[in-house]
């Protein structure tokens, strides 16, 4: 699916069992609430992981960081697991910065996350 | 770290160095004010890793605003620097008062972030910051000191 911001898109696909969502571009206050809507569906079916692809990721901002953390909060009330791929230096940093890094699965490669 | 105060004046009017942006306070122009704080950084001589914290923290502010403002407004960003590295970012939401005319919620979403995410941002990110309201007019402020490059 490709979301309407000419600045942000994101893709969904499955890798076996696994459902992934691809983002790309700028996460701000803008584009969250598509991403929010994609998430919340997603966690709805019920997956026991669910992987986001952040490494085309540019920026993200509180509103971005909002979102990632309410879907896994969800995840993680239901004993399952969000995993962030490969996020871009800038990013892994503010992740550092906020400690959301304590609270967020980070994996280095997408074979890392679906088959951590 | 987060004061009641309004903007320090020690930038100010002398300023050598000036730069407004004014836009219609709505998430989708949000990406004006970051490419004109990141314009500004790189002007004022700033490092790489400093240029994209005040791309993010300008458009933390400008999150601020609309948060405390709601509604429809406008945003004044007022950017200022001196020779010693010190940068100002001033940003200003007037609010209009009045609902969007034409089918488009320019306030933030449910999904929009917590206070207290943005703040942790923005002491993360500036040496100081603040905010305030006063007559309706919502005012919120930044600053950021020219980190001294390493001898190579």
């Amino acid at each position: 699916m490709m979301t309407g911001d000419a600045q942000f898109d994101v893709t969904a696909s499955e890798r076996p069992g696994v459902p992934v969502l691809h983002c790309r571009g700028e996460i701000d206050v803008a584009s969250a609430p598509e991403l929010h809507a994609l998430l919340a569906d997603l966690v709805g079916q019920g997956p026991e992981t669910l992987v986001i692809d952040m490494s085309a990721v540019s920026f993200i901002d509180s509103s971005g960081l909002g979102v990632l953390v309410s879907a896994e909060k969800d995840m993680r009330m239901t004993g399952h697991g969000l995993r962030l791929v490969a996020p871009q230096p800038q990013i892994e940093r503010l992740l550092e910065m906020t400690g959301l890094n304590e609270v967020f699965t980070v994996v280095s490669s997408m074979s890392d996350a679906v088959t951590a | 770290m987060t004061s009641p105060m309004p903007a320090p004046e020690t930038v100010g009017t002398d300023s050598p160095h000036r730069v407004e942006l004014a836009l219609e306070a709505d998430a989708q122009m949000l990406f004006l004010a970051r490419m004109t704080g990141a314009a500004v950084a790189a002007r004022a001589d700033f490092d790489f890793e400093q240029v994209e914290d005040l791309r993010l923290a300008v458009d933390e502010l400008c999150i601020r605003l609309m948060s405390t403002g709601g509604g429809t407004g406008r945003i004044t960003l007022l950017f200022q620097w001196n020779d010693e590295g010190i940068l100002d970012v001033t940003g200003t939401l007037v609010p209009d008062g009045s609902p969007s005319t034409d089918g488009h919620d320019r306030r933030l979403s449910p999904a929009a972030p917590s206070v207290e995410l943005s703040e942790r941002i923005l002491d993360a990110l500036v040496d100081d910051h603040g905010g305030d309201t006063i007559g309706g007019v919502h005012k919120g402020w930044l600053r950021m000191r020219r980190r001294e490059r390493s001898a190579s």
